[in-house]
């Protein structure tokens, strides 16, 4: 019998006062990026990373991701401004139980299917309970999180 | 049947295979006190022990029952000693000088550098034949020197793999010229031949049988490897192979405890019959020996359910939280410090963090900087080579109540990677030693090896070099946003000096700070913080006190002394001012921080838990 | 009497309704019923067919697989001992240094052994077979003695192909790296010869492996409670339920049908004889299954490129995995006494005991806090979470699965 999805939190908004940068280029020198409004609770297939520079978008969504199964789904990053599909950037995927101390036991494989477009594959949600999902995305030396709670109860 | 019976029964039978009663080291036998921050340390052929001394800047021989002083003049920082035949090979940060018995110099290898043939802080030495070894970990390296023709040869580079270390600490060499070394931030020995070419590598962080939590001290005897495992307080003992042969070490739970309780124990020497362990956290020695038939080297009972914290070096306190580092653990944790509950303590809020090199995973984390009205912090960890932004979900209605989901990681930059791009300025990859929240919601980063002060945008979108010509040994960072200029404080030097941000050109000019005992002296400054009023604060890890400049040097007063009540310090760290103009003072070597206030009055402290207890009863 | 018999009566009724189940404990206990039937797995392709599952139950009864012509699977896995063996510390030739198994409901986990070094029930089987301790056989002795055996050798071949020929091949012979005789002489064997004789120990695992598939037994007076027959568990079982799904919290491991999440945890069990816990378990197990030969990668899996090949993959070797071992499956426990990797504990009391007082338990590092904390169940508390682990046990499946096949058939 498979859980259900119980909830699936959106973190959105890294400072909660609103004042965040949105660099679009990261490290082409001292930057002073414009404000974003980052919206809000849009939907678990698309999430904005923490700082508000990509808008990743997933299928399926994180309300259809399944516990104590391995399953596979694509990412898309796209520049949150422009929308544009961000080009040189790497995606990592990782999971935890922060109540537990312990992440996800795998290393989902990331493969590239084309700018912006990634598969992952062997995600493994192994117990049900809080999970926080982090989507990380690497351009150069700066990785920004993208993340996401995902909580799982089999009742 | 009854054969299956018969032959389980042998097979059982056999199997309780009973050790043969072999002597085994660690049972308590002494210590030697009055040694101070001890490090090396080596046995001569009469059974003499040498212990270094940088604090006093020389070895200690303890021989006969009586101890003497050898001074070792221009080198700083002693680190180790090795012994061979009449001469004495010691370390210090940039150099290993051959002294003989008496004292006198002899010859002098290496200067401080990168280069083949430099060193940077080199943490542990081995002498065999005319081939001197040298553990040099600022370097990342290990480099061997022929005492007869100079011939140097070096191996290693930054890194996990193989033919690369992570801070070296130290090294052995065994019967057969096979060299074995403490790669002590990759938490594990690597072995190499007499050509430093690469055979094998074993352990693994943690408290397990076979891993290690900054291993350290090694010593080759008889046949069999000592590796003083630091952060897991024991000694494992290890042949050839690197198959575990035993382990002894109890973990000390009260301040200064000793009687073969272990805490942070760092070098080792190993003779026939005893061996000595030096614990610089304890200012001393402890000896054990063999044991006699019958006995039974003691094991750990259970451990306190309630632990300590294990703060790091640095405390950033910040409207209502207060955030520190507990890098052996790894994580940080965040403190709610605003509540108006008596008595007054603050209330641990969140932990965040777990070990490996995953992204927001740590390694060690060296420092934090919180910005409350932002709800963010950063944090520094060196080893890693990372710099990374948190956002905190600080709920005000709920102050009190602990959260697992209260820090989230925002973004992370990369040093190395920034470096291999070209866009730090600078000449290595970063490590963050030291952070400070500087002008305009940057960040100013210290990198004591490369004695270097940069600039990190907040958002860690751009990083500039500001200063590469800081003094010998810069420890921390502090800003000054009356002054506009950031103080540093020098662990080697004994001074505090600045950098004005607004000038063209930023350098560092050394301000004050005399090396002594008394008054408005520095022994080894380990933190600096400013006060409002522009004057600051300076922690002095070896006078065990925070004293208070104003901004031309003048001494204005002190407070704190040794020891481990409430208004004593145990080689503070870290410090901080908070917006009622408290400090806020990491007394590292007890476990906690103390609150107090700028008249010296002692107004709270946490954090030790337990560790404290006795020594709180009997004040 | 008729004022004690009231005061009786007056009684009972709180104790019925204290056992009394809340629509979440309802909810609950619904996601830990019915016991599906085994997920399907790719890499045997006759893991569910008849007549491998019958050649299997030849072969697990058979002693002759076995240095000593007297040890077969069933010696420590015995159908009348919940398919264990009631011994702390299993023994084949010799003893071994951990608990035998229960195969009850075996096909339901993923990873196989409390370290979780081979995955699949078929790579399993090879393990016990060559193990010096346990059966003592191996994989070029197994040719021959399928070779034989006629009604063997026909039940393989309709199921595998032709056996391998054998008259090239030494006496006895086995990969292993502890310069033994079996091992000089697997050495010098020709590659196709050893690859043959490997291809013959996969194909016994997997004809293993669809006999063990068979044995569920589920439909267990818990399930049929949830199913309707509300007299199916006790009072006290009912409590039970309310602790194991409540304040127990077990069900973050103890979670589905199965009553396990097929994972590993480090609960701080100490080792049988004492001291400090020496036995990696699974930072052992993470390498020994991906350099497994019998993996699902490997060149004798039928799905080489599927789902079970892409976990090993992805599976990552922490310093986290010391001392962690797999989470048993909680059905018919009542019938496989003692428990733990080593069978530390022996009865359902001292497990509920361990988990009430962390008594003995190990302490995993002292530098980070420790999550597990007691639970601090009263005397009639703990006898609850008992009964209810008692009503767990199954309904027997048929009587002809469990013992060795008439031969003349």
């Amino acid at each position: 019998m498979r859980a259900r999805l119980a909830s699936v939190f959106l973190i959105v908004a890294a400072c909660a006062t609103g004042d965040i940068r949105s660099v679009s280029t990261p490290l082409d020198g001292p930057h002073q990026g414009e404000l974003v409004a980052v919206p809000d609770f849009v939907s678990t297939a698309a999430i904005h990373s923490a700082a508000g520079t990509y808008l990743l978008e997933l299928e399926p969504p994180v309300a259809a991701m399944p516990d104590n199964e391995s399953f596979r789904f694509e990412v898309r990053v796209a520049d949150a401004r422009t929308r544009q599909s961000a080009a040189d950037v790497m995606l990592a995927v990782d999971a935890a139980m922060p109540e537990h101390g312990h992440g996800m036991n795998r290393v989902p494989r990331v493969t590239r299917l084309g700018d912006g477009h990634f598969l992952v594959e062997g995600m493994y949600f192994h117990m049900t309970g809080r999970w926080e999902l982090y989507l990380d995305v690497t351009h150069g030396a700066l990785t920004e999180r993208a993340q996401c709670r995902v909580e799982f109860s089999d009742e | 049947m009854l054969a299956l019976v018969l032959i389980a029964l042998g097979a059982w039978l056999q199997e309780g295979e009973d050790a043969p009663s072999v002597p085994r080291l660690g049972m308590p036998s002494g210590e030697i006190g009055g040694t101070t921050s001890v490090t090396g340390l080596a046995f001569d052929d009469r059974g003499g022990l040498w212990v270094c001394d940088p604090e006093r800047g020389g070895m200690v021989l303890h021989a006969a029952g009586s101890t003497q002083m050898v001074e070792v003049r221009a080198l700083a920082r002693i680190s180790d000693v090795a012994i061979r035949g009449e001469s004495i090979f010691v370390s210090g940060s940039d150099a290993v000088v051959e002294l003989s018995l008496s004292g006198v110099e002899l010859r002098r290898i290496g200067a401080w550098g990168r280069a083949p043939g430099e060193l940077r802080e080199p943490g542990g030495i081995a002498v065999a034949g005319d081939l001197l070894y040298i553990a040099d970990t600022g370097n990342d390296r290990v480099q061997r020197f022929s005492l007869a023709d100079g011939a140097v040869r070096t191996c290693g580079e930054r890194g996990r793999s193989e033919g690369q270390f992570l801070r070296p600490s130290d090294i052995a060499v065994d019967d057969v010229g096979c060299v074995y070394v403490s790669d002590s931030g990759n938490h594990r020995v690597v072995k190499l031949d007499r050509d430093l070419k690469f055979l094998k590598a074993w352990g693994d962080f943690g408290p397990h049988p076979g891993f290690f939590a900054e291993p350290d001290g090694l010593a080759w005897h008889a046949g069999e490897l000592y590796v003083v495992d630091a952060d897991n307080h024991r000694v494992q003992v290890f042949d050839a192979e690197g198959g575990r042969r035993h382990e002894w070490g109890l973990h000390a739970l009260l301040p200064r405890e000793g009687d073969g309780k272990l805490h942070y124990p760092r070098k080792i020497a190993v003779r026939a019959e005893t061996t000595a362990l030096s614990e610089p956290y304890e200012d001393r020695v402890q000896i054990f020996r063999r044991t006699e038939p019958g006995e039974e080297v003691p094991q750990p009972q259970r451990f306190e359910r309630v632990v300590s914290a294990h703060f790091g070096g640095h405390v950033s306190v910040a409207g209502d939280l207060a955030a520190l580092c507990e890098p052996t653990a790894p994580s940080f944790v965040l403190y709610d410090v605003n509540h108006a509950l008596e008595p007054w303590e603050p209330v641990l809020v969140a932990r965040s963090g777990s070990w490996g090199r995953r992204v927001g995973q740590m390694l060690a984390p060296s420092d934090i900087e919180l910005d409350s009205q932002r709800r963010q912090l950063w944090l520094a960890d060196a080893d890693a080579g990372t710099l990374s932004l948190w956002s905190l979900d600080h709920d005000e209605s709920k102050p009190l109540e602990f959260d697992f989901f209260k820090a989230r990681m925002v973004r992370s930059l990369d040093f190395a990677v920034l470096h291999a791009q070209r866009l730090d300025g600078a000449r290595e990859p970063i490590r963050p030693n030291a952070l400070e929240l500087g002008p305009d919601g940057s960040l100013l980063v210290l990198d004591t090896l490369a004695r270097s002060l940069f600039v990190v945008a907040g958002d860690l979108s751009s990083v500039r070099l500001l200063c590469a010509e800081l003094g010998p040994r810069p420890v921390d960072v502090a800003w000054s946003e009356l002054h506009r200029r950031a103080w540093i404080v020098d662990a080697q030097a004994c001074r505090v000096g600045s950098v004005a941000l607004d000038e063209v050109q930023a350098h560092y000019e050394p301000r004050f700070g005399e090396r002594g005992r008394g008054d408005g002296e520095l022994l080894s400054p380990s933190g600096v913080a400013v006060v409002a009023d522009g004057t600051l604060l300076v922690v002095d890890e070896a006078l065990h006190r925070v004293s208070r400049f104003d901004p031309s040097g003048t001494w204005i007063g002190s407070f704190g002394s040794r020891g481990a009540g409430s208004h004593e310090l145990h080689k503070p760290r870290g410090i901080d001012v908070d917006e009622q103009g408290r400090a806020w003072v990491v007394d590292w070597g007890n476990h906690r921080v103390q609150v107090v206030s700028l008249e010296g009055e002692f107004l709270a402290s946490f954090g030790a838990r337990a560790f404290v207890r006795e020594a709180l009863r009997s004040k | 009497m008729k004022l004690a018999l009231l005061w009786l009566l007056w009684a009972q009724v709180p104790a019925a309704q204290e056992a009394a189940w809340s629509e979440r404990e309802w909810a609950k206990a619904r996601a830990h019923t019915p016991l599906a039937e085994p997920r399907p797995n790719p890499t045997n392709r006759l893991a569910d067919d008849a007549r491998a599952a019958r050649l299997g139950q030849r072969l697990f009864f058979d002693a002759r697989f076995s240095a000593n012509g007297s040890v077969s699977c069933a010696s420590c896995h015995a159908p009348d001992l919940g398919f264990a063996d009631g011994k702390s510390l299993s023994t084949g030739l010799g003893r071994t240094t951990r608990h035998s198994l229960s195969l009850w409901n075996v096909a339901q986990q993923r990873w196989f052994f409390w370290d979780g070094r081979a995955d699949s029930l078929w790579a399993q089987a090879v393990q016990p077979l060559e193990t010096p301790k346990e059966m003592g056989f191996d994989r070029v002795s197994l040719g021959r003695a399928l070779r034989g055996d006629a009604e063997l050798k026909r039940e393989y071949e309709e199921l595998f192909g032709a056996l391998p020929d054998v008259t090239t091949w030494p006496a006895r012979a086995a990969p292993s790296d502890d310069g033994s005789e079996l091992a000089l002489a697997w050495q010098r064997m020709d590659p196709q010869e050893q690859r043959a004789a490997s291809r013959v120990a996969a194909n016994f695992g997997k004809a293993l492996e669809a006999y063990e598939r068979r044995l569920q037994r589920g439909d267990a007076p818990f399930d049929r409670f949830v199913a309707g027959a509300a007299q199916a568990l006790s009072d006290s079982a009912r409590r039970g339920w309310k602790l194991f799904a409540g304040r127990g919290n077990c069900r973050s491991c103890h979670s589905g049908p199965a009553f396990t999440d097929g994972e590993f945890h480090n609960i701080g069990i100490p080792p049988l004889a004492g001291g400090k816990p020496e036995d990696p378990a699974r930072y052992a197990g993470i390498d020994f299954v991906r350099a497994d030969p019998f993996n699902a990668r490997g060149e004798f899996s039928d799905a080489r490129e599927g789902e079970r090949a892409l976990e090993l993959e992805t599976l990552e070797r922490t310093p986290q995995n010391f001392g962690e071992y797999r989470t048993p499956s909680l059905r018919n426990v009542a019938l496989t006494a003692p428990y733990m990797h080593q069978g530390q504990l022996k009865t359902l009391a001292e497990v509920v005991n361990f988990y009430s007082t962390l008594e003995g338990a190990t302490p995993i590092g002292h530098h980070q806090e420790q999550v597990l904390q007691p639970l601090k169940l009263s005397a009639s508390e703990a006898a609850d979470l008992v009964a209810f682990l008692e009503s767990l046990t199954g309904a027997a499946p048929s009587a002809a699965l469990l013992a060795p096949l008439d031969a003349r058939r």
